[in-house]
C-alpha cells in the first residue's frame, strides 16, 4: 500500500472511530445515568462494546496505536513529499507546460520573468532556462504533513506523560500533598501528580466591568514547600501561574461558599458548607442543585443572588435560598442573608458565614511548545500550498540561440490565466 | 450610542428586508441576464452589509463582547461574514460573481433565523476574555463563508453537468467551476484547521488542556479529516467532476451539522453559551 493510500485510509479510519465515539457514550464525558440508560437500550451490543472497551475509545491502546501509525505514515509521506518537492523544483523539461512564445531572446525572457516575480532556478541544464514564481509552494505539502506528524506524536507523548489535578478551596482553607485532589488525571507512563507543598487560598478577588461582567478573577495563594519556605502567588483566569515547573490555572469555577447550620427538632446541629458558582448578573442566580446530605432524607438545593439588594455584584450581602425536595416534590424553602436564620421544614437554618471559593487546576505537562510549533508549521504549510501554488516559465534553447517558452501552473491553473496571457503577449512582442 | 431591544430587532429586520431585495434582484439579474438588475443587487447587498455592520458594531459596544455569545449573535455574524468574504474574494476572483445566487440568500436566511432566538444580552465569562477565542471564532466564520462559495460552485457544477443551457451557459466553463470548488474547499479547510488550532491554544491557556474530546471538538476534527480526505482524493487520486462535487456537498453538510448542530449538544462545553 502506498503512503498516500495509507494516509487516506487512516484519515477515514480515525474519522470513523471518532464518529463511533459520538454514538456510544464515553465514560469521561457522560453521566453514570446516561451510560446506564444507553446500556439498557443496547443490550444486544454490550458483548462488543465491553469486549473492545468502546466506552473508553480514546484510552484504548489500539486507538493510540492507530494514532501513532497515522503519525508514522505522515512521517513517511513527509519524506516522499520532500523528494517530490525537490524533484519538481529542479526538474528539467517542459512537463505539462503550454507554449506561450516561440522565439524569445534570453535577455527578454529573463527580464519578463523577473518583472512577474519568477525566480531563476539553476537546473544544471544548459539547454533550458527555468523560472518559478512562488517556488516555496512546492514545500507546502511537506510542511503540512510534517506539522501534522509532529502534533500527533507530541500529543501522544503529552497524553502518556501529562498529569494534572484540580483543587476547590474556600478562602483560608489549605491543602497539603497528602490530601486527595477534587479531580485528577495522569498518563499511563507517569504517576499521579502530588502537590509541591501545602497550598492555601488566601483571597479571591473578582472585579466587574461597567456592565457587571466579570473583568478579572484572581486568587491569592500561599505555597509552603518542604523546607517551610512560603511563597505568595496570584493565579488569575487566562493568566497562567508557573511554580517550580508546574502550571497553575485559575478555573472558571468560583463563587461564594455559604456556611450554614441546620438544627433539627431534637436540637442536633449539622454544619454544611455550600459552594455555589458565581451568578452571571444581579438578576440571575448561581445554582447548586439536588445534592444529598447524610443527616436528612431529602435532597438539598441552593441558589444565590450576588446582592440581596440587587445593586452591586461586589456586595457583601448575598441572598441565599435553600430548598429541600422529596423526589420531585418541594418540601420546604427559605431565604437567608448573612447572619439571618429561618425554618426549612423541620430544620432551623442559620447562615453563619459567606466566603469566596475558587477552583485551581495544577498541571504538569511537557511538549506543548512543540505542539504549538507543529500548529505553526501546519498553518505555514497550508498557506503555502493553497495560497501560493508555484508557476513555472521554462525556456528551451533553439538552434538560433533564442528560446521557445512554456508556462504551467502546478495547480489551480484557471486562477492564473490572466498572468499567463499577459506574459505571453509580452514575450511574443519581445518587450518587457 | 445605545440601541433599545426593540430598535435592535427592528434594525435587524430592516437589514433582512434589504438582503431579501438584493437576493431577488440578483436572481433576476443573473437568471434573466439583466446586467442592470445584477448591479443593483450588489448595491443593495452593499447597503445591507453597511447597515448590518453598524448594527453589529453598536450591539458590540453595548453588550461589551463580540457577536459570539448567543445564537442570535452567532447567526447574525455568520451572515455578515458570508457577505464580507464574498465581496473580499470577489475582488481577487471575479469569476465567483454568480455565487451570489447562494451567498445572498444564505445571508438573509441566517440573519432572519437569528431573529427567532432570544436577543437578550449574555454575560461574558472571564475565560472568554482571550484574543485566541476571537481568532478561533473568526476563523471558523471565514471558513464557513469560503465553504458557502465552494458549495455554490458545486451546485453550479452539478446543474451545468446535467443541462448546460439558459442562464447556466453564462457561468464559467465547467472545468473552471470544478477548479473553483477545489480552490475554495482548500481555503475552507485551511481556515477550519487554523480555527481549530486556535481553539486548542485558547483551551490550553484557559484550562490547561488543549484537547478534551468534547463532542464539538470531536465533530470539528471529523469534519476537518473529511475535508482532508476530499483534498487528498482530488490531489492524489484525480477525483473531479460529479463525484467530487457530491463528496464536497456531503462534507459541507457535515460542517453545517458541526457548526450549528453539535455545538448545541448537551455535554459539550460549547453548548453552555449556545443555548
Amino acid at each position: 500500500m502506498t503512503a498516500r493510500r495509507l494516509s487516506l485510509s487512516l484519515i477515514l479510519v480515525l474519522a470513523g472511530v471518532m464518529y463511533l465515539s459520538t454514538l456510544i457514550p464515553q465514560e469521561m464525558d457522560s453521566t453514570p445515568e446516561r451510560m446506564e440508560g444507553w446500556r439498557r437500550g443496547h443490550e444486544s451490543l454490550l458483548w462488543l462494546v465491553d469486549g473492545v472497551n468502546l466506552h473508553r475509545i480514546y484510552a484504548q491502546p489500539w486507538f493510540a496505536a492507530a494514532i501513532l501509525f497515522a503519525a508514522l505514515a505522515l512521517g513517511v509521506s513527509s519524506c516522499e513529499q520532500l523528494a517530490v518537492a525537490r524533484r519538481k523544483l529542479y526538474a528539467t523539461g517542459i512537463g505539462a507546460g503550454e507554449e506561450v512564445a516561440a522565439s524569445v531572446s534570453e535577455q527578454c525572457l529573463r527580464s519578463i520573468a523577473r518583472s512577474y516575480g519568477y525566480r531563476f532556478i539553476q537546473t544544471g541544464s544548459i539547454e533550458q532556462l527555468k523560472f518559478i514564481r512562488a517556488p516555496w509552494g512546492y514545500f507546502g505539502n511537506l510542511l503540512l504533513h510534517v506539522g501534522m506528524a509532529l502534533v500527533i506524536m507530541v500529543s501522544c507523548y503529552v497524553a502518556l506523560t501529562g498529569r494534572q489535578g484540580a483543587l476547590i478551596l474556600t478562602e483560608g482553607e489549605r491543602c497539603d500533598n497528602q490530601q486527595p485532589w477534587n479531580a485528577s488525571a495522569h498518563g499511563i507512563l507517569t504517576s499521579p501528580l502530588k502537590l509541591p507543598g501545602t497550598i492555601r487560598l488566601d483571597k479571591v478577588r473578582v472585579s466587574f466591568d461597567s456592565k457587571n461582567q466579570p473583568a478579572e478573577v484572581s486568587s491569592e495563594i500561599s505555597i509552603t514547600d518542604g523546607s517551610g519556605r512560603v511563597e505568595s502567588l496570584t493565579a488569575s483566569i487566562n493568566r497562567i501561574l508557573r511554580y517550580h515547573g508546574l502550571r497553575i490555572y485559575h478555573a472558571a469555577q468560583y463563587g461564594d461558599a455559604f456556611s450554614v447550620t441546620f438544627t433539627d427538632r431534637a436540637g442536633v446541629m449539622h454544619a454544611e458548607k455550600i459552594a455555589i458558582q458565581q451568578p452571571v448578573s444581579l438578576t440571575k442566580a448561581g445554582y447548586s442543585d439536588d445534592f444529598a446530605v447524610s443527616w436528612a432524607p431529602y435532597l438539598l438545593s441552593a441558589k444565590y443572588y450576588a446582592d440581596a439588594g440587587k445593586e452591586s455584584m461586589l456586595s457583601t450581602n448575598p441572598e441565599l435560598t435553600l430548598r429541600i425536595t422529596d423526589g420531585k416534590k418541594e418540601v420546604a424553602r427559605t431565604t437567608l442573608t448573612r447572619g439571618s436564620s429561618g425554618m426549612l421544614g423541620d430544620y432551623r437554618v442559620e447562615l453563619n458565614e459567606v466566603e469566596k471559593w475558587a477552583k485551581l487546576i495544577i498541571v504538569d505537562i511537557g511538549g506543548m511548545p512543540v505542539i504549538f510549533a507543529g500548529f505553526a508549521i501546519i498553518m505555514l504549510g497550508g498557506l503555502l500550498h493553497y495560497m501560493t501554488p508555484p508557476r513555472e516559465l521554462v525556456g528551451i534553447r533553439q538552434q538560433d540561440g533564442h528560446y521557445r517558452v512554456y508556462w504551467k501552473a502546478t495547480s489551480f491553473k484557471d486562477f492564473f490565466l490572466d498572468e499567463r496571457d499577459e506574459m505571453a503577449t509580452k514575450l511574443q512582442k519581445g518587450v518587457s | 450610542m445605545r440601541l433599545s431591544l426593540e430598535l435592535y430587532v427592528a434594525a435587524n429586520w430592516s437589514v433582512v428586508i434589504v438582503y431579501v431585495l438584493a437576493t431577488i434582484t440578483n436572481a433576476a439579474g443573473v437568471l434573466f441576464k439583466k446586467d442592470r438588475l445584477e448591479r443593483t443587487s450588489y448595491w443593495l447587498a452593499g447597503v445591507g452589509l453597511a447597515l448590518h455592520s453598524i448594527v453589529i458594531a453598536i450591539r458590540w459596544a453595548e453588550v461589551g463582547h463580540g457577536p459570539y455569545m448567543a445564537p442570535s449573535e452567532v447567526l447574525s455574524s455568520d451572515a455578515w461574514m458570508i457577505l464580507v468574504c464574498y465581496f473580499v474574494f470577489l475582488r481577487s476572483y471575479p469569476r465567483i460573481r454568480p455565487t451570489s445566487l447562494l451567498a445572498f440568500p444564505a445571508a438573509f436566511l441566517l440573519l432572519a433565523l437569528s431573529m427567532f432566538f432570544n436577543p437578550g444580552i449574555r454575560t461574558l465569562p472571564a475565560t472568554f476574555r482571550s484574543v485566541w477565542l476571537i481568532v478561533h471564532i473568526a476563523l471558523y466564520k471565514i471558513s464557513l463563508a469560503t465553504l458557502v462559495i465552494a458549495f455554490a460552485f458545486s451546485v453550479f457544477y452539478l446543474l451545468k453537468h446535467r443541462r448546460d443551457s439558459g442562464w447556466l451557459q453564462r457561468l464559467p466553463a465547467i472545468e473552471t467551476i470544478d477548479a473553483y470548488v477545489y480552490r475554495f474547499a482548500g481555503f475552507g479547510f485551511i481556515f477550519w484547521t487554523i480555527g481549530m488550532l486556535a481553539g486548542s491554544i485558547w483551551a490550553y491557556q484557559s484550562w490547561g488542556r488543549f484537547w478534551g474530546w468534547d463532542p464539538t471538538e470531536t465533530w470539528s476534527l471529523i469534519t476537518c479529516l473529511m475535508f482532508g480526505a476530499y483534498l487528498h482524493l482530488r490531489r492524489f487520486y484525480q477525483w473531479q467532476g460529479v463525484r467530487a462535487a457530491w463528496f464536497f456537498i456531503a462534507c459541507f453538510a457535515l460542517s453545517l451539522a458541526t457548526l450549528f448542530g453539535m455545538a448545541t449538544m448537551a455535554g459539550s462545553i460549547h453548548s453552555e453559551y449556545f443555548k
